[in-house]
Protein backbone atom coordinates (compact mmCIF):
# COMPACT_ATOMS: atom_id res chain seq x y z
CA UNK A 1 0.00 0.00 0.00
CA UNK A 2 1.04 3.84 -1.11
CA UNK A 3 0.03 5.32 1.66
CA UNK A 4 1.93 3.06 4.37
CA UNK A 5 4.80 3.30 2.72
CA UNK A 6 7.46 6.20 4.11
CA UNK A 7 7.02 9.78 2.39
CA UNK A 8 9.72 11.60 -0.21
CA UNK A 9 8.14 8.99 -3.10
CA UNK A 10 9.02 11.65 -5.82
CA UNK A 11 11.94 10.85 -6.24
CA UNK A 12 11.60 7.28 -7.30
CA UNK A 13 13.13 5.27 -4.09
CA UNK A 14 11.57 4.91 -0.55
CA UNK A 15 11.86 3.10 2.63
CA UNK A 16 9.17 0.29 2.92
CA UNK A 17 7.63 -1.81 6.16
CA UNK A 18 6.92 1.20 8.18
CA UNK A 19 11.00 1.93 8.82
CA UNK A 20 11.52 5.51 9.03
CA UNK A 21 14.36 7.97 8.78
CA UNK A 22 14.40 8.69 12.28
CA UNK A 23 14.20 5.00 13.38
CA UNK A 24 18.05 4.87 12.06
CA UNK A 25 18.53 7.93 13.39
CA UNK A 26 20.47 6.35 16.53
CA UNK A 27 24.00 6.83 16.25
CA UNK A 28 24.20 2.66 15.07
CA UNK A 29 24.97 1.12 11.99
CA UNK A 30 21.99 -0.01 10.10
CA UNK A 31 22.25 -2.57 7.10
CA UNK A 32 19.53 -2.06 4.75
CA UNK A 33 18.15 -4.23 2.39
CA UNK A 34 16.38 -3.83 -0.88
CA UNK A 35 12.73 -4.40 -1.30
CA UNK A 36 13.20 -5.52 2.48
CA UNK A 37 13.86 -1.79 4.00
CA UNK A 38 13.30 -0.33 1.02
CA UNK A 39 12.44 0.17 -2.57
CA UNK A 40 13.56 1.51 -5.74
CA UNK A 41 17.58 2.07 -6.72
CA UNK A 42 19.89 2.24 -4.06
CA UNK A 43 21.32 5.09 -5.30
CA UNK A 44 18.25 7.50 -4.83
CA UNK A 45 18.06 5.88 -1.37
CA UNK A 46 21.25 7.90 -0.76
CA UNK A 47 20.16 11.16 -1.95
CA UNK A 48 17.41 10.67 -0.01
CA UNK A 49 19.11 9.36 3.21
CA UNK A 50 21.37 12.67 2.93
CA UNK A 51 18.05 14.86 2.39
CA UNK A 52 16.79 13.03 5.85
CA UNK A 53 19.70 13.95 7.67
CA UNK A 54 19.61 17.81 6.43
CA UNK A 55 15.98 17.43 7.81
CA UNK A 56 17.09 15.79 10.80
CA UNK A 57 19.67 18.11 11.46
CA UNK A 58 22.31 15.31 11.89
CA UNK A 59 25.13 14.08 9.90
CA UNK A 60 25.33 10.83 8.16
CA UNK A 61 27.72 7.99 6.71
CA UNK A 62 27.01 5.80 4.30
CA UNK A 63 28.10 3.33 1.75
CA UNK A 64 26.14 1.17 -1.21
CA UNK A 65 26.95 -2.33 -1.67
CA UNK A 66 25.35 -4.23 -5.05
CA UNK A 67 26.20 -7.55 -5.12
CA UNK A 68 23.51 -8.74 -7.45
CA UNK A 69 20.25 -7.93 -8.85
CA UNK A 70 18.59 -9.24 -5.57
CA UNK A 71 21.50 -8.40 -3.23
CA UNK A 72 21.71 -4.79 -2.89
CA UNK A 73 22.64 -2.90 0.59
CA UNK A 74 22.70 0.43 1.84
CA UNK A 75 24.85 0.82 4.79
CA UNK A 76 24.09 4.33 7.13
CA UNK A 77 25.04 5.40 9.94
CA UNK A 78 23.78 8.67 11.71
CA UNK A 79 25.86 10.94 13.64
CA UNK A 80 24.43 13.85 16.54
CA UNK A 81 25.83 16.49 13.82
CA UNK A 82 28.31 16.99 10.24
CA UNK A 83 31.47 18.68 9.91
CA UNK A 84 33.88 19.78 8.02
CA UNK A 85 37.53 19.02 9.61
CA UNK A 86 38.59 21.85 11.68
CA UNK A 87 34.78 23.31 12.19
CA UNK A 88 34.23 23.50 15.93
CA UNK A 89 31.50 21.27 17.59
CA UNK A 90 27.91 22.48 18.03
CA UNK A 91 28.64 23.23 22.07
CA UNK A 92 31.54 25.56 21.44
CA UNK A 93 34.41 22.80 22.07
CA UNK A 94 37.49 23.11 19.66
CA UNK A 95 38.52 19.78 20.70
CA UNK A 96 37.58 16.37 18.27
CA UNK A 97 38.82 12.76 18.56
CA UNK A 98 38.99 11.48 14.85
CA UNK A 99 38.35 7.40 15.06
CA UNK A 100 38.37 7.07 11.67
CA UNK A 101 38.62 9.07 8.24
CA UNK A 102 34.56 9.92 8.36
CA UNK A 103 33.92 9.88 11.92
CA UNK A 104 34.60 11.43 15.30
CA UNK A 105 33.47 12.78 18.61
CA UNK A 106 33.87 16.00 20.40
CA UNK A 107 36.44 15.60 22.92
CA UNK A 108 33.79 18.38 25.43
CA UNK A 109 30.41 16.81 24.90
CA UNK A 110 30.86 13.66 23.45
CA UNK A 111 29.03 14.24 20.51
CA UNK A 112 29.49 11.52 17.50
CA UNK A 113 30.55 14.16 14.17
CA UNK A 114 30.51 13.03 10.79
CA UNK A 115 33.01 14.54 9.02
CA UNK A 116 32.56 16.01 5.37
CA UNK A 117 35.39 18.55 3.38
CA UNK A 118 37.75 20.72 5.25
CA UNK A 119 36.61 23.60 7.08
CA UNK A 120 37.82 27.77 6.73
CA UNK A 121 36.34 29.39 9.70
CA UNK A 122 34.92 33.17 9.07
CA UNK A 123 37.38 35.97 9.47
CA UNK A 124 36.21 39.49 11.21
CA UNK A 125 35.80 40.53 7.53
CA UNK A 126 34.08 37.93 6.49
CA UNK A 127 30.18 37.29 6.85
CA UNK A 128 29.22 36.54 10.29
CA UNK A 129 28.13 33.28 11.54
CA UNK A 130 29.54 30.65 9.93
CA UNK A 131 27.13 28.15 8.39
CA UNK A 132 27.88 25.02 9.06
CA UNK A 133 26.60 24.12 5.36
CA UNK A 134 28.72 26.51 3.44
CA UNK A 135 31.32 25.26 1.07
CA UNK A 136 34.56 25.19 2.69
CA UNK A 137 37.71 27.08 1.24
CA UNK A 138 40.50 24.80 0.10
CA UNK A 139 43.71 25.58 -0.97
CA UNK A 140 42.74 24.57 -4.54
CA UNK A 141 40.41 27.62 -4.74
CA UNK A 142 42.93 29.92 -4.59
CA UNK A 143 45.22 31.72 -7.01
CA UNK A 144 48.60 32.36 -7.17
CA UNK A 145 49.16 30.45 -3.87
CA UNK A 146 53.03 30.45 -2.61
CA UNK A 147 53.88 28.75 0.63
CA UNK A 148 56.27 31.26 2.07
CA UNK A 149 57.65 29.66 5.32
CA UNK A 150 56.82 26.96 7.72
CA UNK A 151 56.44 27.86 11.58
CA UNK A 152 58.88 25.27 12.99
CA UNK A 153 57.75 26.59 16.39
CA UNK A 154 53.89 25.56 15.75
CA UNK A 155 54.50 22.45 14.02
CA UNK A 156 54.74 19.02 16.09
CA UNK A 157 54.98 15.37 14.70
CA UNK A 158 51.55 15.30 14.17
CA UNK A 159 50.90 18.58 12.48
CA UNK A 160 52.55 20.39 10.37
CA UNK A 161 51.63 24.46 9.81
CA UNK A 162 52.98 26.63 7.08
CA UNK A 163 52.02 30.58 6.12
CA UNK A 164 51.18 30.94 3.00
CA UNK A 165 49.86 33.57 0.58
CA UNK A 166 47.03 34.09 -2.40
CA UNK A 167 44.48 35.17 -4.01
CA UNK A 168 40.52 34.15 -2.90
CA UNK A 169 38.04 33.33 -5.24
CA UNK A 170 36.48 36.43 -5.03
CA UNK A 171 39.95 38.29 -5.90
CA UNK A 172 41.01 39.46 -2.20
CA UNK A 173 44.69 38.68 -0.97
CA UNK A 174 44.99 37.05 1.87
CA UNK A 175 47.69 35.12 3.82
CA UNK A 176 46.76 31.70 5.43
CA UNK A 177 47.41 29.36 7.91
CA UNK A 178 47.62 26.41 6.80
CA UNK A 179 47.66 23.08 9.15
CA UNK A 180 48.65 19.37 7.56
CA UNK A 181 47.38 16.51 9.96
CA UNK A 182 50.75 14.18 9.78
CA UNK A 183 50.49 10.70 9.79
CA UNK A 184 54.15 8.66 10.61
CA UNK A 185 55.72 12.27 9.39
CA UNK A 186 54.24 12.17 6.60
CA UNK A 187 51.46 14.23 4.87
CA UNK A 188 48.32 12.40 3.99
CA UNK A 189 47.14 12.72 0.71
CA UNK A 190 43.83 14.82 0.39
CA UNK A 191 40.83 12.13 -0.25
CA UNK A 192 38.68 14.33 -2.46
CA UNK A 193 40.72 16.62 -4.05
CA UNK A 194 43.80 14.71 -6.20
CA UNK A 195 47.60 16.36 -5.65
CA UNK A 196 46.51 17.99 -2.61
CA UNK A 197 47.72 17.27 1.00
CA UNK A 198 44.55 17.13 3.66
CA UNK A 199 44.89 20.18 5.39
CA UNK A 200 42.66 22.75 7.37
CA UNK A 201 43.34 26.11 6.16
CA UNK A 202 42.59 29.11 7.87
CA UNK A 203 42.17 32.77 5.68
CA UNK A 204 42.74 35.87 6.40
CA UNK A 205 42.40 39.03 4.06
CA UNK A 206 45.41 41.49 3.92
CA UNK A 207 43.68 44.29 2.83
CA UNK A 208 42.52 45.21 6.22
CA UNK A 209 45.88 44.88 7.82
CA UNK A 210 47.32 47.19 5.56
CA UNK A 211 44.66 49.89 5.42
CA UNK A 212 45.57 49.40 9.62
CA UNK A 213 49.22 49.57 9.07
CA UNK A 214 48.38 52.58 7.07
CA UNK A 215 46.17 54.71 9.34
CA UNK A 216 48.24 53.79 12.44
CA UNK A 217 46.38 51.38 14.07
CA UNK A 218 49.00 48.76 14.62
CA UNK A 219 51.50 51.80 16.28
CA UNK A 220 49.64 52.04 19.54
CA UNK A 221 50.56 48.43 20.13
CA UNK A 222 54.45 47.92 21.61
CA UNK A 223 54.13 44.21 21.24
CA UNK A 224 52.98 43.97 17.34
CA UNK A 225 56.07 43.48 15.06
CA UNK A 226 57.14 46.62 12.60
CA UNK A 227 57.37 45.19 8.82
CA UNK A 228 60.63 45.11 8.46
CA UNK A 229 62.38 44.43 4.47
CA UNK A 230 62.82 41.15 4.19
CA UNK A 231 66.21 40.01 3.92
CA UNK A 232 67.94 36.96 1.93
CA UNK A 233 68.34 35.53 5.27
CA UNK A 234 64.28 35.18 5.62
CA UNK A 235 63.87 33.04 2.88
CA UNK A 236 62.33 29.71 3.19
CA UNK A 237 64.72 26.91 4.45
CA UNK A 238 66.01 24.96 0.88
CA UNK A 239 65.47 21.73 1.25
CA UNK A 240 62.10 22.07 3.30
CA UNK A 241 59.11 20.05 1.66
CA UNK A 242 56.81 22.62 0.87
CA UNK A 243 53.14 20.94 -0.03
CA UNK A 244 51.44 20.78 -2.64
CA UNK A 245 49.14 23.11 -4.10
CA UNK B 1 23.35 62.44 17.74
CA UNK B 2 27.13 62.53 16.61
CA UNK B 3 29.20 59.46 17.35
CA UNK B 4 32.42 60.78 19.04
CA UNK B 5 35.95 58.84 17.28
CA UNK B 6 37.03 58.31 21.12
CA UNK B 7 33.56 56.48 22.57
CA UNK B 8 34.41 53.12 23.24
CA UNK B 9 33.49 50.74 20.49
CA UNK B 10 32.49 47.13 20.70
CA UNK B 11 35.88 45.26 19.53
CA UNK B 12 35.65 42.27 17.37
CA UNK B 13 35.72 39.17 18.45
CA UNK B 14 39.10 37.76 19.27
CA UNK B 15 40.09 35.28 16.55
CA UNK B 16 39.27 31.87 17.87
CA UNK B 17 42.20 29.26 18.50
CA UNK B 18 41.91 26.80 15.39
CA UNK B 19 40.46 23.62 16.17
CA UNK B 20 42.02 20.22 17.51
CA UNK B 21 41.69 17.39 15.64
CA UNK B 22 43.52 14.87 16.74
CA UNK B 23 43.77 11.17 15.70
CA UNK B 24 42.42 8.83 18.67
CA UNK B 25 40.88 5.75 19.17
CA UNK B 26 38.07 4.50 21.76
CA UNK B 27 39.48 2.86 25.16
CA UNK B 28 38.96 -0.98 25.30
CA UNK B 29 36.11 -0.72 27.95
CA UNK B 30 34.24 2.10 25.53
CA UNK B 31 34.97 -0.51 22.73
CA UNK B 32 33.63 -3.26 24.56
CA UNK B 33 30.33 -0.92 25.44
CA UNK B 34 29.74 -0.02 22.06
CA UNK B 35 30.28 -3.75 20.97
CA UNK B 36 27.37 -4.54 23.10
CA UNK B 37 25.13 -1.52 22.10
CA UNK B 38 25.56 -2.52 18.44
CA UNK B 39 25.44 -6.82 18.88
CA UNK B 40 22.59 -6.72 16.61
CA UNK B 41 24.24 -5.83 13.22
CA UNK B 42 27.13 -8.50 13.90
CA UNK B 43 25.36 -11.32 12.04
CA UNK B 44 24.70 -8.58 9.22
CA UNK B 45 28.53 -7.64 8.79
CA UNK B 46 29.11 -11.12 9.21
CA UNK B 47 26.91 -12.89 6.53
CA UNK B 48 28.21 -10.38 4.29
CA UNK B 49 30.95 -12.50 2.76
CA UNK B 50 28.80 -15.50 1.73
CA UNK B 51 26.30 -13.41 0.28
CA UNK B 52 29.33 -11.71 -1.50
CA UNK B 53 30.88 -15.03 -2.17
CA UNK B 54 27.71 -16.38 -3.29
CA UNK B 55 26.68 -13.64 -5.70
CA UNK B 56 28.67 -15.02 -8.30
CA UNK B 57 27.28 -18.64 -8.23
CA UNK B 58 24.84 -20.37 -9.90
CA UNK B 59 24.86 -23.30 -7.31
CA UNK B 60 24.53 -20.71 -4.65
CA UNK B 61 24.35 -22.00 -1.47
CA UNK B 62 24.72 -26.17 -2.60
CA UNK B 63 28.25 -25.01 -1.95
CA UNK B 64 28.38 -24.15 1.44
CA UNK B 65 26.95 -27.67 1.81
CA UNK B 66 29.58 -29.26 -0.94
CA UNK B 67 32.45 -27.80 0.02
CA UNK B 68 32.62 -28.84 3.43
CA UNK B 69 31.21 -32.75 2.39
CA UNK B 70 34.03 -33.39 -0.36
CA UNK B 71 36.89 -31.87 1.57
CA UNK B 72 36.29 -33.19 4.89
CA UNK B 73 34.52 -37.11 4.01
CA UNK B 74 37.07 -37.07 0.74
CA UNK B 75 40.14 -36.31 3.42
CA UNK B 76 38.49 -38.62 5.91
CA UNK B 77 38.59 -41.66 3.80
CA UNK B 78 41.82 -40.97 2.08
CA UNK B 79 44.03 -39.99 4.91
CA UNK B 80 42.20 -43.44 7.00
CA UNK B 81 43.10 -45.66 4.20
CA UNK B 82 46.79 -44.25 3.40
CA UNK B 83 48.24 -43.65 7.13
CA UNK B 84 45.57 -46.02 8.97
CA UNK B 85 46.18 -43.98 12.32
CA UNK B 86 44.88 -45.48 15.61
CA UNK B 87 41.22 -44.05 16.34
CA UNK B 88 40.50 -45.74 19.71
CA UNK B 89 38.29 -47.64 18.42
CA UNK B 90 36.03 -45.88 16.49
CA UNK B 91 35.85 -45.91 13.00
CA UNK B 92 38.38 -43.46 11.33
CA UNK B 93 36.06 -40.50 9.61
CA UNK B 94 34.25 -40.44 12.91
CA UNK B 95 37.17 -40.34 14.84
CA UNK B 96 38.72 -37.73 12.16
CA UNK B 97 35.22 -35.65 12.12
CA UNK B 98 34.63 -35.35 15.84
CA UNK B 99 38.53 -33.83 16.15
CA UNK B 100 38.17 -31.70 13.29
CA UNK B 101 34.83 -29.88 14.54
CA UNK B 102 36.76 -29.02 17.53
CA UNK B 103 39.40 -27.74 15.34
CA UNK B 104 37.32 -26.07 12.73
CA UNK B 105 35.46 -23.82 15.41
CA UNK B 106 38.80 -22.34 15.77
CA UNK B 107 40.54 -22.93 12.84
CA UNK B 108 37.74 -21.22 10.33
CA UNK B 109 36.85 -18.34 13.32
CA UNK B 110 40.67 -17.52 13.19
CA UNK B 111 41.28 -17.40 9.99
CA UNK B 112 38.16 -15.16 8.83
CA UNK B 113 38.62 -13.27 11.87
CA UNK B 114 42.40 -12.87 10.05
CA UNK B 115 40.61 -11.63 6.88
CA UNK B 116 38.30 -9.80 8.28
CA UNK B 117 39.29 -6.21 8.29
CA UNK B 118 39.99 -6.49 4.47
CA UNK B 119 37.33 -8.62 3.65
CA UNK B 120 34.84 -5.93 5.43
CA UNK B 121 37.43 -2.79 4.26
CA UNK B 122 34.55 -1.52 2.17
CA UNK B 123 32.13 -1.33 5.42
CA UNK B 124 34.64 -0.22 7.64
CA UNK B 125 36.12 2.59 5.79
CA UNK B 126 32.71 4.17 5.16
CA UNK B 127 30.74 3.70 8.47
CA UNK B 128 32.30 3.64 11.81
CA UNK B 129 31.69 -0.08 12.71
CA UNK B 130 32.90 -0.94 16.43
CA UNK B 131 37.00 -2.33 15.71
CA UNK B 132 36.30 -5.52 17.67
CA UNK B 133 33.33 -6.24 15.92
CA UNK B 134 35.19 -6.74 12.67
CA UNK B 135 37.01 -9.47 13.72
CA UNK B 136 34.19 -11.35 15.62
CA UNK B 137 32.53 -10.56 12.80
CA UNK B 138 34.47 -13.31 10.82
CA UNK B 139 33.24 -15.85 13.00
CA UNK B 140 29.38 -15.86 11.90
CA UNK B 141 30.74 -17.47 8.10
CA UNK B 142 32.25 -19.69 10.56
CA UNK B 143 29.66 -20.22 12.28
CA UNK B 144 27.90 -21.95 9.09
CA UNK B 145 31.08 -23.56 7.89
CA UNK B 146 31.71 -25.11 11.66
CA UNK B 147 27.39 -26.11 11.56
CA UNK B 148 28.30 -27.89 8.18
CA UNK B 149 30.92 -30.36 9.83
CA UNK B 150 28.51 -31.31 12.80
CA UNK B 151 25.82 -31.51 10.61
CA UNK B 152 28.42 -34.42 8.56
CA UNK B 153 29.34 -35.90 11.72
CA UNK B 154 25.80 -36.58 13.07
CA UNK B 155 25.15 -37.92 9.43
CA UNK B 156 27.94 -40.16 9.27
CA UNK B 157 27.33 -41.27 13.23
CA UNK B 158 23.98 -42.32 11.48
CA UNK B 159 25.04 -44.12 8.48
CA UNK B 160 27.75 -46.20 10.79
CA UNK B 161 24.35 -46.54 13.03
CA UNK B 162 22.59 -47.71 10.28
CA UNK B 163 25.61 -49.55 8.78
CA UNK B 164 27.48 -51.33 11.47
CA UNK B 165 24.09 -51.04 13.82
CA UNK B 166 26.19 -49.51 16.30
CA UNK B 167 25.90 -46.27 17.63
CA UNK B 168 29.31 -44.22 18.09
CA UNK B 169 27.39 -40.95 19.81
CA UNK B 170 27.17 -40.87 23.43
CA UNK B 171 24.26 -39.73 25.31
CA UNK B 172 25.57 -38.31 28.94
CA UNK B 173 25.99 -35.55 30.78
CA UNK B 174 29.22 -35.81 29.58
CA UNK B 175 28.03 -34.64 26.33
CA UNK B 176 28.03 -31.20 27.11
CA UNK B 177 31.61 -30.99 27.49
CA UNK B 178 31.04 -30.67 23.54
CA UNK B 179 29.55 -27.49 23.12
CA UNK B 180 31.64 -26.24 26.14
CA UNK B 181 34.65 -27.14 23.79
CA UNK B 182 33.17 -25.52 20.46
CA UNK B 183 33.01 -22.35 22.72
CA UNK B 184 36.55 -22.79 24.21
CA UNK B 185 37.59 -23.36 20.44
CA UNK B 186 35.47 -19.89 19.57
CA UNK B 187 37.43 -18.00 22.41
CA UNK B 188 40.77 -19.66 21.40
CA UNK B 189 40.15 -18.73 17.31
CA UNK B 190 38.95 -14.81 18.57
CA UNK B 191 42.08 -14.58 20.75
CA UNK B 192 44.08 -15.38 18.17
CA UNK B 193 42.08 -13.10 15.48
CA UNK B 194 42.44 -9.92 17.12
CA UNK B 195 46.38 -9.91 17.06
CA UNK B 196 46.19 -11.33 13.34
CA UNK B 197 43.61 -9.49 12.16
CA UNK B 198 45.26 -6.34 13.11
CA UNK B 199 48.34 -6.83 11.83
CA UNK B 200 47.18 -7.94 8.76
CA UNK B 201 45.15 -4.99 8.12
CA UNK B 202 48.41 -2.99 8.43
CA UNK B 203 50.46 -5.75 6.03
CA UNK B 204 48.67 -8.76 4.48
CA UNK B 205 51.50 -10.57 5.07
CA UNK B 206 49.98 -11.76 8.01
CA UNK B 207 47.58 -13.59 6.49
CA UNK B 208 49.89 -15.01 4.35
CA UNK B 209 52.10 -16.31 7.05
CA UNK B 210 48.89 -17.65 8.67
CA UNK B 211 48.03 -20.22 6.64
CA UNK B 212 51.12 -21.92 7.14
CA UNK B 213 50.87 -21.52 11.00
CA UNK B 214 47.44 -23.11 11.36
CA UNK B 215 48.54 -26.30 8.66
CA UNK B 216 51.38 -26.39 11.05
CA UNK B 217 49.09 -25.45 14.34
CA UNK B 218 46.46 -29.05 13.09
CA UNK B 219 49.74 -31.26 13.19
CA UNK B 220 50.02 -30.36 16.73
CA UNK B 221 46.64 -30.78 17.44
CA UNK B 222 45.06 -34.58 17.91
CA UNK B 223 42.61 -34.06 15.23
CA UNK B 224 43.64 -36.39 12.82
CA UNK B 225 45.37 -38.85 15.01
CA UNK B 226 45.15 -39.22 18.80
CA UNK B 227 46.87 -37.42 21.46
CA UNK B 228 48.67 -40.26 22.38
CA UNK B 229 50.21 -41.36 18.84
CA UNK B 230 51.93 -37.54 18.36
CA UNK B 231 56.17 -38.13 18.53
CA UNK B 232 57.53 -37.07 21.53
CA UNK B 233 58.71 -33.46 20.70
CA UNK B 234 55.57 -32.44 19.07
CA UNK B 235 53.49 -34.26 22.53
CA UNK B 236 55.83 -31.65 24.49
CA UNK B 237 54.92 -28.86 22.31
CA UNK B 238 51.39 -29.62 22.20
CA UNK B 239 51.40 -29.26 26.02
CA UNK B 240 51.32 -25.65 25.53
CA UNK B 241 48.71 -25.73 22.38
CA UNK B 242 45.79 -23.56 23.55
CA UNK B 243 43.29 -25.77 21.29
CA UNK B 244 43.85 -29.70 22.76
CA UNK B 245 41.75 -29.29 25.56
CA UNK B 246 38.86 -27.88 23.48
CA UNK B 247 39.48 -30.62 20.70
CA UNK B 248 40.02 -33.23 23.02
CA UNK B 249 36.56 -31.91 25.48
CA UNK B 250 34.12 -32.21 21.99
CA UNK B 251 35.75 -35.99 21.28
CA UNK B 252 34.87 -36.66 24.75
CA UNK B 253 31.86 -35.40 24.87
CA UNK B 254 30.47 -36.72 21.70
CA UNK B 255 32.31 -40.13 21.11
CA UNK B 256 33.43 -40.61 25.09
CA UNK B 257 37.19 -40.67 23.45
CA UNK B 258 38.99 -37.56 24.74
CA UNK B 259 41.56 -36.92 26.98
CA UNK B 260 40.48 -34.02 29.05
CA UNK B 261 43.57 -32.67 31.58
CA UNK B 262 42.79 -29.71 33.54
CA UNK B 263 46.50 -28.62 33.05
CA UNK B 264 45.46 -28.43 29.37
CA UNK B 265 42.50 -26.28 29.94
CA UNK B 266 44.18 -24.25 32.60
CA UNK B 267 46.52 -23.65 29.05
CA UNK B 268 43.51 -22.87 27.27
CA UNK B 269 42.06 -20.75 29.88
CA UNK B 270 45.63 -19.07 30.32
CA UNK B 271 45.64 -18.46 26.55
CA UNK B 272 42.33 -16.59 26.01
CA UNK B 273 42.83 -14.50 28.72
CA UNK B 274 46.55 -12.80 28.40
CA UNK B 275 46.50 -13.50 24.22
CA UNK B 276 42.90 -12.33 23.52
CA UNK B 277 42.64 -9.95 26.42
CA UNK B 278 45.73 -7.92 24.90
CA UNK B 279 44.66 -8.74 21.59
CA UNK B 280 41.23 -7.11 21.94
CA UNK B 281 43.31 -4.46 23.50
CA UNK B 282 45.62 -4.01 20.39
CA UNK B 283 42.69 -4.48 18.35
CA UNK B 284 40.49 -1.45 20.11
CA UNK B 285 43.51 0.76 19.87
CA UNK B 286 45.57 -0.18 17.14
CA UNK B 287 43.49 -1.31 13.99
CA UNK B 288 41.67 1.81 13.17
CA UNK B 289 45.30 3.05 12.66
CA UNK B 290 46.53 0.42 10.46
CA UNK B 291 43.30 0.85 8.23
CA UNK B 292 43.91 4.74 7.76
CA UNK B 293 47.59 3.99 6.67
CA UNK B 294 46.25 1.19 4.16
CA UNK B 295 43.62 3.92 2.81
CA UNK B 296 43.66 4.19 -0.65
CA UNK B 297 46.29 2.12 -1.69
CA UNK B 298 45.13 -1.32 -2.35
CA UNK B 299 40.98 -0.75 -2.47
CA UNK B 300 39.53 -1.30 -5.98
CA UNK B 301 36.19 -1.11 -4.97
CA UNK B 302 34.23 2.20 -6.04
CA UNK B 303 33.85 4.40 -2.99
CA UNK B 304 31.66 7.32 -3.28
Amino acid sequence: MEASLDPEPESGSRLIGGLKWEDLADGKVHRLKKNKHFAGPVRAILSQCDTAAARLDRGVLMVREEFSRDYQYLWVQFTDQQLAVGEPCRCGGRSQTRLHEKFGRCDVCGASIAYRGTYVPETADGAPGASRRRTAKHLSEYQELEFVTRDHEESTPEEDVWYARGVDPTGRRVFLIVRFPLRNGHRIPDPVVPGFDAHVAFRFRVDPFVRAGELGVLDVWDDVLRLTRRTDGDAPEPGTDAPRG
Amino acid sequence: MTTSVHEPQVPPTAAAPPVDVHWGSDSLGFAIGDLWRQRSLLPRVGIRVMIKGLAGTMLGPFWIVAAPIVSLVGFGFLFGSIAKPPSHGVPYLIFMLAGALGWSAFERVSFWGTRSFDVYRRIIRNVNVPSLMVPIAGSVIAAVEVAMTLVILLGTLLVYWVIDGHLYLRFSPALLLAPVGLVLSVLVGWSVAFWTGSLNARARDVRLVFRWVLLIWLYVTPVLYPLSSLPEAIAALARFNPVVAPVEMVKEGFLNIGIVELDRLAVTVGFILFVGGTGAWFCTRKAPGFIRSRMGLDDDEEDF
